[in-house]
């Protein structure tokens, strides 16, 4: 390659900050600023309101971990969602990603394109979808039910608080479970065929495949889906919002529902800014944790 | 960047003559997962269809056939003002959103200014920030910038929101590209931004067309921050104008329905659409990493 007049280069090192404004100015503005932003008001009593606000330390803090039982409930909630939403949605996603790779192309096209379909529809729509077929009356589970003869089992799904989180869960898993099997699927396209092949010529059956092939292979993403999953679960607000709005009582109520609350119904926004960062902090170490749990054996 | 992996898998050569009966239990399981995910899509488009009469008398079959939840829907529940709202808030969104990001996945990829690569990880470091505590401010930002009830303030931060994920996805794929054809196009004498268009925009189009589906469905579905934000009936876009609608017709399952089916058409058209891209950018490393 010949050597290119310096004149040219630092032209188009120049050209390429011109290139930058739009990202950085965006970015700044709507990122980096509101980040430190939300950091330094959570140590404030800011309505939000009002440029009316003081210092009062650490006490927004100081108040979750000490005076805000309702903070911790709906916590727990979270963590239930994601223990459970996550073993359910990866354990599915796992086994329909194992069935669809084995099939035929024109198959693996149809399935991965169909199961991936409920992903990418909106949470409005699917909220009210479930909401419809949760429906005491005429849904389409308790109408089911009925039909073949086991009315006892209906219920007011959504409303009542023994079914509530369970229905959340299932919607959950209906909208996600297709994305946790894109991610296998994928990963599986790049497990060598002639590996499998052999395998099979040396009669190991489907569940050897599994257990020594396809699950270990697939380790990087079952580390990836995990904390997707997960974090996914402990910031959760859309679907509760609409399917239970956190109902029947507070039994559904997640965090970044008090949060908003906080915030837009009860103008504490400092205090809801510190609730933030307190659940971005337990994200963000959830995250690390897995990854720590998952990394070392992964060197294999 | 991997392009193979954007085909379909070779299928293992694996011809069984007779099928076990683990084989045909498999084959069921997995058609009742895929009936699972797809019946209610089906039975949403069918009760969209039917008079509220059959909805409660026939829940799985269809007797009556009634396009008029579809006008019901759009007239009386304005389903067509909130998808009006949604085609424009994505479309300027999404216009926005790639130019950007072409023009800085070239910058880090091709322009490569002093210090591009401390700012590219800084930018990256954004992609790990939850919502949650950028949503407060941001709303204080666009109020003070004197946006509130008006389509910018979901436009902007609709832009910048999606920007981080598709300028790393983008700036990977520049950086594969092949430098030769810059070299022959600088030779013979063209600018940058010929090059740009001529050259390397031709090049990043796959790239490009997962990019716009990611960020299409995010913006289009978008639900949060148009809550807090929108509060003119005018300027709700579908998602919100969903929840309305919704206790406007509570026991109308035949609107309500169509309603559904308005919103997620779009999706679902631009999803099949573009699906080919869409798989493989999460196998071009989008999730991957």
């Amino acid at each position: 390659m010949q050597r290119k007049p310096m004149k040219l280069e630092t032209q188009r090192k120049i050209l390429g900050y011109f290139f930058l404004i739009p990202i950085v100015v965006l970015l700044v503005v709507f990122m980096f600023y509101p980040i430190a932003k939300s950091i330094v008001m959570s140590f404030t009593n800011w309505s939000g309101m009002s440029d009316d606000w003081k210092w009062i330390g650490f006490n927004n803090y100081i108040r979750i971990f000490t005076d805000m039982p309702e903070y911790w409930r709906a916590m727990k909630v979270n963590v239930i969602y994601a223990i459970i939403a996550t073993a359910v949605q990866l354990t599915l996603g796992f086994i329909m990603a194992v069935m669809v790779i084995n099939m035929k192309p024109r198959w693996q096209n149809f399935y991965k394109v169909a199961l991936y379909l409920p992903v990418i529809i909106p949470a409005a729509a699917i909220s009210v979808m479930w909401r419809y077929i949760y429906t005491p009356e005429y849904g389409l589970i308790n109408q089911f039910l009925r039909a073949i003869g086991l009315d006892s089992l209906c219920r007011a799904w959504t409303a009542d608080p023994d079914t509530a989180l369970g229905a959340v869960i299932v919607t959950n898993t209906w909208r996600y479970a297709g994305f946790t099997m894109v991610l296998y699927y994928v990963a599986m396209l790049d497990i060598p065929k002639d590996v499998l092949e052999s395998a099979q010529i040396d009669g190991a059956n489907r569940w050897q495949l599994i257990r020594y092939f396809y699950l270990p292979l697939t380790r990087g993403t079952t580390e990836v889906n995990l904390i997707l999953t997960i974090t996914g679960c402990l910031r959760a607000f859309d679907i509760f919002y609409l399917l239970t709005a956190g109902g029947p009582g507070t039994s559904t109520k997640v965090v970044s529902m008090w949060i908003m609350e906080t915030a837009f119904q009860s103008y504490k926004y400092g205090r809801a800014l510190a609730m933030s960062i307190v659940l971005f902090l337990i994200v963000v170490l959830t995250m690390l944790l897995f990854r720590f749990i998952l990394a070392p054996r992964e060197k294999e | 960047m991997p392009r193979t992996q954007m085909h379909t898998a070779v299928q293992p050569a694996r011809k069984r003559k007779k099928h076990s009966v683990s084989y045909y239990v498999e084959q069921f399981i997995f058609i009742l997962m895929a009936a699972f995910v797809l019946y209610p899509l089906f039975f949403v488009l069918l009760t969209s269809l039917k008079t509220n009469t059959d909805v409660i008398l026939n829940p799985f079959g269809i007797s009556t056939f009634e396009p008029m939840n579809y006008i019901t829907a759009w007239y009386t529940g304005r389903v067509g003002s909130y998808l009006l709202n949604s085609v424009i808030t994505t479309l300027v969104t999404l216009f926005f959103q790639m130019i950007i990001i072409v023009l800085a996945s070239y910058a880090f990829g091709k322009l490569k200014p002093w210090g591009g690569g401390v700012l590219f990880s800084l930018l990256l470091m954004t992609m790990f920030v939850t919502s949650e505590m950028t949503t407060v401010p941001n709303y204080v930002t666009v109020r003070d910038m004197g946006l509130m009830g008006t389509r910018w303030s979901l436009i902007i931060p609709y832009t910048a929101s999606g920007l981080t994920m598709g300028t790393y996805i983008l700036t990977n794929y520049v950086r594969g590209l092949p430098k030769e054809l810059d070299e022959a196009a600088r030779i013979d004498g063209a600018g940058i931004f010929k090059i740009l268009w001529n050259v390397d925009l031709p090049l990043i189009t796959p790239a490009l067309a997962t990019l716009v589906i990611f960020n299409f469905n995010g913006v289009w579905s978008e639900f949060y921050w148009a809550l807090i934000v929108i509060k003119d009936e005018a300027l709700k876009t579908l998602p919100l104008g969903l929840i309305n609608f919704q206790s406007q017709f509570t026991s109308d399952y035949g609107v309500l329905t169509a309603g559904l089916v308005i919103l997620t058409v779009p999706v679902v058209i631009v999803y099949l659409f573009f699906s080919q891209y869409f798989i493989a950018g999460i196998s071009a490393g989008a999730v991957k990493g």
